[in-house]
């Protein structure tokens, strides 16, 4: 190790943008906006067992313009991670490496978290009553 | 990645790397399931007041798998995080420090989540 400060990984910056390379960094980028989600997961947990009072702050910070934002990001992080993951799972078990598939099953997992964040959030507008 | 030297003095040995490799793996797939269950929980409870979600979360059923979901999901963001950080963070006393942290965070997540699931739970059959 005679350059300590040589790139040693992903170095973003010096590569052309494709759909591959994209997907991947949103993997990352998904898994760590995920962590706050399951940090706001816990304040929920803890709320609901504090009492009504506690609960109330965490129901209203949810049912917020913000909030209800900060869901529906979280929604399609999860399912993008959730789709991404299984890809990556195949990739794990030798599956789905030509470039041709790679770009495939790329616009397949866009699409599926789209697909599922979409009908998460008709079906909590159904339960809301929102959506009849 | 953890390569056996990456760059950071912490000289992983082969063995724990493949085993990082491995736990990473095999929270992903329980947590397939296990996130599956939970979000569509999580939504039809888009309406509930606090009795409710404590009557959800009181059922022995909901109360296993959620400290199950809870503990399975934090021990992933854990060994996903140790990646990242290893990847961007190559100062030996910054890294070292960085993963303490995450681990110390992500071993509270999973004391509060379960403390408060125990609590609800009890305070469910106790009435």
């Amino acid at each position: 190790m005679t350059n300590k400060n040589r790139p040693l990984s992903p170095h973003l910056q010096v590569y052309q943008p494709q759909i591959t390379s994209v997907l991947s960094i949103l993997h990352r980028i998904t898994g760590v906006a995920l962590t706050v989600g399951a940090l706001l997961l816990v304040w929920w947990l803890a709320a609901a067992a504090a009492g009504p009072e506690t609960f109330e702050i965490a129901r209203a910070f949810w049912v917020s313009w913000f909030g209800q934002m900060l869901l529906l990001g979280l929604t399609f992080a999860l399912f993008y991670h959730l789709c991404s993951g299984i890809r990556h799972l195949a990739w794990d078990l030798g599956y789905g490496f030509d470039l041709g598939t790679a770009t495939l099953t790329g616009w397949l997992v866009i699409a599926g978290a789209g697909a599922m964040t979409l009908a998460t959030w008709l079906y909590a507008c159904s339960v809301t009553g929102i959506l009849p | 990645m953890n390569a056996p030297n990456n760059g950071t003095g912490r000289n992983e040995t082969a063995e724990s790397a493949v085993s990082h490799w491995w736990r990473q793996r095999l929270t992903a797939i329980f947590l397939v399931p296990l996130v599956l269950w939970f979000t569509a929980s999580f939504v039809s409870l888009s309406n509930a007041g606090i009795s409710m979600v404590r009557e959800w979360i009181a059922s022995p059923g909901t109360a296993l798998f959620l400290a199950i979901f809870m503990a399975v999901l934090f021990r992933h963001i854990q060994l996903g995080l140790e990646v990242v950080v290893d990847d961007y963070v190559h100062t030996r006393r910054c890294n070292r420090s960085t993963i303490m942290l995450i681990r110390l965070a992500c071993g509270l997540g999973i004391v509060v989540a379960w403390l408060s699931i125990l609590c609800i739970y009890f305070d469910g059959q106790a009435r």
